[in-house]
């Protein structure tokens, strides 16, 4: 058993850590947070030459073909730095919905076109699930898919759609009947004639969300993944993916906030002492220390689960996802406390770290939401009274 | 990284296998099983060939354990002796301590019991009073000792005691091996808050030890003393990664039948697979308050395990345990603690008093009452929570230690009280 990174993934880690270094330092982040576009084109060719936004995406559709274990290794070092790319929506929401539709039904030409450039870093794309509701359930779905000779037609509106108003193109959660599993991904492209894209407030602006309203948007049939109505599953498995690689991203980040306010707490004095020597500061920074270090088995453990596709996903891409976001939470917070009064400047860096933790906490789905996935991956329903 | 075996380890693990099936039976007399680990070295596979282990690697041992396991044969003998004393007279004893003392220990024939803690040395254990005083090669031991385990079956006890009170405290302990039977022990059960009597006290008066049972040299029992607790940080904290023992359903009526740490120990070596089932019997499995702490403690339960196979990765690589091992123990107080509160969350007002009939929903009263009263035991014992905190925060991660006020002073001019 060897429940560590081999050496060609710690060589990713080792340039996945420089990368970091040169292209996302706070400056940069704080740049490109307040840019139009929310992130540099050039930086994430940049991914794209050293073949990471194919990391995981199979050979067969224009990929490198390595695991989710490599993913994972360059999101936590994304994370660390809160690098703001379309990494996360193009590779880990909507490469996924593509990879695992191609599972159920041969991909159309067009959505096979669409995972190689995807892979290749030559286009961006995103997954928009949710609507007014708020909610990752396919009940909460109400955006139709209805079918018009060749083509199908899209009405209804999308919110929190991560990276919506830039993305090339839109893998869309649609309905195609009445009953709750009819569920079908439609892909649709950003300049898509009826489609109006609205960039919405983001408490965390390295991270952006849209509003997408659909009126009669028509794409060829082809443009759907798997079988007409049938993408439940294909759904099921994009989220759980999705939240392994959240949870690899929010890992990174949670360890800078604990490592920055550790490293703070031994030069900060105050009492002619450094505070990392008053217990009531020692105690928070082991606390955070168990809280980051579980995390790190979860996220790990949930990435090898993803790259062996083995049969306990659904339990433990929720269960990594709650961890790992809730330790962030802590430590984003402690971050600040642990800073004092200079950590709630907006000058500082910790208030970046804590609206990301904010945001990713309630992406894929609070944590009360995916405690609930766990039970029912774990197959504990609730019980018909 | 890859959770399977690697060729190498299947190799090693059909062998164990092998080796299990072919000398232990159901069912059989625990004396004999003892015999034949200590005999093949398996009773404690890490210690040399020469003190009775099998000078195996971490590996090795690992694997025996899981095996072990599996077949459902019986551990080897329980107690401090194995795990604590026996590593530290090994590393700090003489060759006639080792002669004498590991074969019997290794057979399970003599059980051991630690007489570190006293009522005025708990987390800051230094502070010990007991005395000891040398007179022709011989120590006469004076004083009180407490929270010791299995002292009544106990042959042996490793014991600190103050040489010198005009050395600073540190600088003032030397460490012993004390004879249970010896004229002036006293053992006098400690009845616990949960009604039971798990620990005792120990008195000692005018105990003569002689100074050949004295382990390190005179004044180096704090240094001895560290080897013993970080071999019990260590035994604390893995117990709490995933030592499983399958996901058999706990049967309710034999928990109760046992001390209340055993049950508790029961729960988390089961996995959460137990509770899950717990959880649907009590009919509250539709709450949804009920739903989230259960899918809460599921998760503490099973990011434990994941953090017992990096300790395990790294153990059979040759590694040391990392930051995991430390925090182990840590860890496992707070599985327990949210193991007891969800089983008072489903017992309602249950939670009041268990009633005492004989059915399944009042016997699982009966055990969540059990377990709650005894869950504080565990962020005391073997260190308090605080104090693991101390320890994580100055040896982990750096940082530096209060200041203190009688590190340097003479043990007699400390203040002392409480």
């Amino acid at each position: 058993m060897d429940f560590s990174f081999n050496d060609e993934q710690r060589e990713i880690q080792a340039s996945a850590k420089r990368l970091m270094e040169e292209t996302a330092t706070l400056d940069r982040v704080v740049e490109l947070a307040e840019s139009d576009a929310g992130y540099s084109p050039e930086a994430y060719a940049q991914l794209a030459d050293l073949g990471w936004t194919g990391l995981h995406v199979p050979e067969e559709f224009g990929g490198v073909g390595l695991s989710h274990v490599e993913l994972i290794v360059v999101l936590e070092k994304m994370g660390e730095s809160l690098y703001p790319s379309p990494f996360f929506a193009s590779v880990c929401l909507a490469a996924n919905a593509l990879i695992e539709g191609a599972r159920s039904a041969e991909l159309s030409d067009d959505n096979a076109a669409l995972l190689a450039a995807i892979a290749a870093g030559e286009t961006t794309a995103t997954l928009a699930y949710l609507e007014d509701a708020g909610k990752y359930r396919p009940s909460d779905v109400h955006l139709t898919a209805r079918q018009d000779g060749g083509d199908l037609v899209l009405d209804g509106s999308k919110r929190y759609v991560v990276d919506g108003h830039t993305a090339d193109s839109i893998v869309v959660v649609s309905r195609t009947g009445d009953d709750e599993d009819d569920i079908s991904l439609v892909v649709v492209p950003g300049d898509a004639p009826g489609l109006t894209r609205k960039r919405a407030h983001a408490v965390d602006s390295t991270r952006r969300i849209a509003t997408l309203d659909f009126a009669g948007v028509r794409v060829p049939a082809s443009a759907e993944i798997g079988e007409r109505g049938e993408s439940l599953s294909t759904l099921s498995a994009t989220m759980q993916l999705g939240a392994v690689a959240l949870a690899a991203e929010s890992l990174g980040a949670a360890q800078h906030c604990f490592d920055t306010a550790l490293a703070y707490t031994k030069d900060r004095f105050q009492f002619g002492r450094p505070i990392a020597s008053f217990q009531a500061v020692k105690h928070i920074c082991a606390d955070l220390l168990m809280a980051v270090e579980a995390s790190r088995s979860a996220a790990y453990y949930a990435g090898w689960v993803a790259a062996q596709q083995r049969e306990e996903l659904p339990a433990i891409a929720p269960l990594a996802k709650s961890q790992v976001c809730e330790a962030f939470w802590e430590a984003a917070r402690a971050n600040i406390q642990l800073h004092g009064g200079i950590g709630f400047t907006y000058e500082h860096e910790a208030h970046y770290y804590y609206r990301r933790a904010t945001s990713s906490r309630a992406l894929l789905g609070d944590t009360a939401f995916n405690r609930e996935l766990l039970l029912q991956g774990l197959g504990v329903a609730p019980v018909a009274a | 990284m890859d959770l399977r075996d690697t060729p190498g380890e299947a190799t090693l693990r059909s062998e164990i296998r092998g080796w299990l099936e072919a000398n232990w039976r159901d069912g059989m007399d625990p004396n004999e099983w003892f015999t034949i680990l200590a005999d093949s070295g398996w009773a404690a596979p890490l210690w040399p060939e020469q003190y009775g282990g099998r000078g195996a690697s971490a590996s090795e041992a690992i694997i025996f354990n899981q095996e072990r396991q599996k077949i459902g044969a019986d551990p080897p003998p329980r107690g401090i002796g194995v795990p604590m004393a026996g590593p530290t007279i090994i590393q700090h004893g003489t060759e006639e301590q080792k002669e004498r003392f590991l074969g019997p220990m290794l057979r399970g024939e003599e059980i051991w019991c630690q007489l570190f803690s006293e009522p005025g040395a708990g987390s800051d254990l230094a502070a010990i009073q007991t005395r000891a005083v040398l007179n022709e090669n011989v120590w006469r031991v004076t004083g009180q000792k407490v929270w010791t385990t299995h002292a009544q079956l106990a042959r042996w006890g490793i014991l600190m005691a103050r040489h010198d009170p005009s050395l600073p405290k540190h600088a003032g302990i030397t460490y012993f091996i004390c004879d249970m039977q010896a004229d002036g022990v006293e053992i006098v059960p400690l009845k616990e808050m949960t009604g039971e009597a798990i620990f005792n006290e120990v008195f000692l008066s005018d105990v003569e030890i002689s100074d050949d049972l004295r382990v390190g040299e005179v004044g180096e029992g704090w240094k001895v003393s560290m080897t013993t607790l970080a071999n019990e940080r260590m035994a604390l904290g893995l117990g709490g990664l995933g030592g499983s023992d399958g996901d058999a359903p706990i049967d309710l009526e034999e928990a109760n039948a046992e001390s209340s740490l055993d049950t508790m120990g029961k729960f988390i070596a089961r996995g959460p697979q137990a509770l899950v089932e717990l959880a649907k019997r009590s009919g509250m499995i539709n709450d949804s308050l009920v739903r989230d702490e259960l899918a809460r403690v599921y998760t503490m339960y099973e990011v434990n395990r994941f953090t017992g196979y990096r300790v395990t990765s790294a153990l059979m690589k040759g590694q040391g345990p990392g930051v995991e091992a430390s925090t182990g123990k840590l860890a496992y107080n707070q599985l327990v603690r949210a193991v007891a509160d969800f089983l008072i969350l489903i017992a309602g007002s249950g939670a009041m008093g268990a009633p005492d009939d004989d059915d399944d929903s009042a016997r699982l009263l009966r055990v969540a009452e059990r377990l709650n009263l005894v869950v504080p035991a565990t962020s005391i014992y073997g260190g308090t929570d605080q104090i693991q905190r101390n320890i994580i925060s100055e040896r982990v991660l750096g940082m530096p230690k209060e200041p203190r006020t009688d590190a340097e002073l003479p043990f007699s001019e400390i203040k002392k009280g409480g």
